[in-house]
């Protein structure tokens, strides 16, 4: 079975955000990285392939020449193949879901058993990809996994995913399928240099969906996109609600947002004194009684 | 009286639910939407998950919403809700379709997109309309260094994720409420492939603080880093994360993603347990939406003692020793878990 990995060639811009210059000049500072999402995902394909759950890794982005660099790195870290889908759009800012398209286009004329992309990239972060992946070909997506084990004797995948505040949720899904994945839990790997100067020899084979369908860009839905230099993210801080009187939304300022409680006050010694924490951890299901 | 046929010119908010009730997260969403489109007229619409129309969601109407349509669906459930949404709201699709920007809301709202073939943009700062009623949503790219301001043309339809941590929660309209409409059942629809074996809780010695369900807090009365590791072992027995004051950080008894307060992390535990914080205003900051707090101090007076529930005048290091002796006592050793064991 072949596990394949699509990877989006992310831009990082080198420049500070701080020093005053236009947007034009700060997008011309582009350099062109793999996210840590993308990372994660053919971490867990390669990891995959020790298990012997897949035979074969094949690593795929969309884009110009300019985006052998990323496959170059995705070789060099272990993938047996890669290819390049010769692509024009702009797959961040608004063709993140016909750049989908071609992929399913592509990934359809695959033997392949299971996809994994990163959840998000770091420079547009929309996440859409992976949904209309799964969406074009039909298979199920589980997003934001942590860990991916094959069951035994099953053609399924075991999944943790990350479910916010720490928690796991482990999930089964039947293959193909379609995974995005936003941590590898063991150690990283390292590329290797052999693979490097091998990856100079040869020639990055082109991937084309079998029907070539003209996708629209996401621009027919746009009256006008314009881009400026981003503000500092707003913050949430505590004001007091507006429904209030002055003098209480002033205690409020004062007492940075917390009421003043009739709360039970107790005077005592060490073991009083736990006795009463202890009531409260019993009465909150924290501590047997 | 709000009719269902709205829906074509109505701002439509995909509910979270959480335990039962409406996230804070979606309160958040609501809150925005009402600020920026709410008040010019444009009907807000919620979508939840529930089969009976229940006061907490009439109560929305408080924040802003005009109408909850509730579709028979376990909550949690995001393809099957994306599957009846997509048969009923099929005739009249609403212009603008957000959620908050949290795991359920990307399942509803990027799943929808991608079934629909339409723009989706996730983890939006802004929304608002602009002049000819178009709408236009910001967000940024490139590490934050960029944003991208985007106006839709008019008729097309909007699919966003709007991000959560930004807005105050409001009340805006105090006695006002939404009507609540059931969605008819239509049918049994295919099972999700993908299914659920279980839930693995976080552990509470490395999880986020922000994300902690009981925390204790310790501050300058505790005086050494040997109580610290005391209050450690505490919060081990009990399953609680640990967190302290900025004294606490200076003297490297903790480390500074523990550090709560207004230089710090801001909390929201189910229950807080403070040993030896006096309560000073940048500390407190932190804590404003903590459910439970039990206070510990010397001081009766310390300002911590009037923010708690239980305010404790003791010796927050005999306090510790002696619950531990306790909980040992008890067999306690998983917090919650053993509890409820018992």
């Amino acid at each position: 079975m072949l596990a394949v990995v699509l990877l989006k060639k992310a831009v990082f811009l080198s420049e500070s955000a701080l020093r005053p210059q236009p947007v034009q000049g700060l997008l011309a500072t582009r350099r062109p990285f793999i996210g840590a999402h993308d990372l994660a995902a053919l971490h867990h394909a390669l990891s995959l392939r020790e298990q012997a759950a897949v035979s074969r890794v094949a690593a795929i982005t969309a884009g110009g020449s300019e985006a052998d660099v990323i496959l170059c790195q995705a070789y060099a870290l272990g993938a047996d193949e890669v290819f390049r889908v010769p692509w024009e759009g702009d797959a961040g800012l608004t063709d993140a879901s016909p750049v989908g398209r071609v992929l399913a286009g592509v990934l359809a004329g695959l033997p392949a058993g299971v996809v994994f992309c990163g959840h998000l990239s770091p420079d547009s972060g929309r996440g859409l990809v992976p949904y209309v992946v799964a969406q074009s070909l039909g298979w199920p997506l589980v997003t934001r996994a942590v860990k991916v084990q094959m069951t035994p004797d099953l053609p399924h995948l075991r999944i943790h995913r990350d479910v916010g505040r720490g928690n796991r949720e482990v999930v089964e899904c039947p293959l193909p399928a379609v995974v995005t994945a936003v941590r590898y839990p063991s150690g990283w790997r390292y590329p290797k240099c052999a693979r490097l100067l091998a990856f100079r020899r040869r020639n990055v084979p082109t991937l084309s969906p079998p029907s070539s369908p003209g996708m629209p860009s996401e621009k027919r839905w746009l009256a006008d996109m314009e881009m400026t230099r981003a503000r500092p993210r707003p913050k949430k801080i505590f004001t007091p609600d507006e429904n209030l009187s002055a003098a209480e939304r002033m205690k409020m300022i004062v007492s940075g947002g917390l009421k003043a409680k009739k709360g039970k006050v107790v005077d005592g010694s060490g073991a009083d004194a736990a006795s009463k924490v202890y009531e409260v951890l019993v009465e909150c299901g924290y501590a047997p009684k | 009286m709000v009719s269902v046929g709205v829906l074509s010119e109505a701002f439509c908010l995909v509910l979270e639910q959480e335990a039962g009730s409406v996230s804070e997260a979606s309160l958040e969403v609501i809150t925005e939407l009402y600020g920026r489109v709410g008040r010019q007229g444009r009907p807000l619409v919620g979508i939840g998950c529930g089969e009976q129309p229940t006061a907490e969601f009439a109560l929305l109407g408080e924040y802003g919403l005009d109408l909850v349509l509730l579709f028979p669906v376990p909550a949690g459930w995001a393809t099957v809700l994306r599957r009846r949404m997509k048969t009923y709201l099929d005739r009249q699709w609403p212009p603008v379709l957000v959620a908050p920007a949290t795991l359920w809301g990307e399942e509803v709202v990027l799943g929808l997109a991608s079934e629909l073939d339409v723009p989706a943009f996730s983890n939006c700062m802004q929304l608002e309309t602009v002049e000819n009623g178009a709408v236009r949503v910001e967000r940024l790219f490139y590490e934050e260094k960029i944003a991208v301001r985007y106006t839709l043309a008019p008729g097309s339809p909007l699919l966003a994720t709007l991000a959560v941590g930004l807005t105050n929660v409001r009340r805006r309209r105090p006695g006002h409420r939404a009507e609540v409409v059931c969605v008819p059942d239509t049918g049994r629809l295919p099972a999700d492939p993908v299914t659920v074996l279980g839930r693995i809780k976080a552990d509470p010695r490395t999880m986020d603080l922000e994300e902690a369900d009981v925390i204790v807090c310790g501050g300058r009365g505790l005086g050494s880093a040997e109580n610290f590791a005391l209050l450690a072992k505490l919060a081990d027995m009990l399953g609680a994360a640990v967190g302290g004051t900025r004294v606490a950080r200076d003297n490297g008894w903790i480390t500074a993603e523990r550090q709560i307060g207004q230089t710090g992390k801001v909390v929201k535990p189910e229950l807080l347990l403070s040993f030896g914080v006096s309560g000073a205003t940048q500390h407190t900051i932190g804590l404003r939406d903590s459910r439970r707090i039990v206070a510990v101090n010397k001081d009766k007076n310390a300002p911590m003692m009037k923010l708690a529930d239980v305010a404790i005048v003791a010796d927050a290091r005999e306090v510790i020793v002696e619950l531990i002796r306790r909980l040992e006592a008890a067999g306690a050793g998983l917090g919650r878990r053993a509890a409820r064991q018992n």
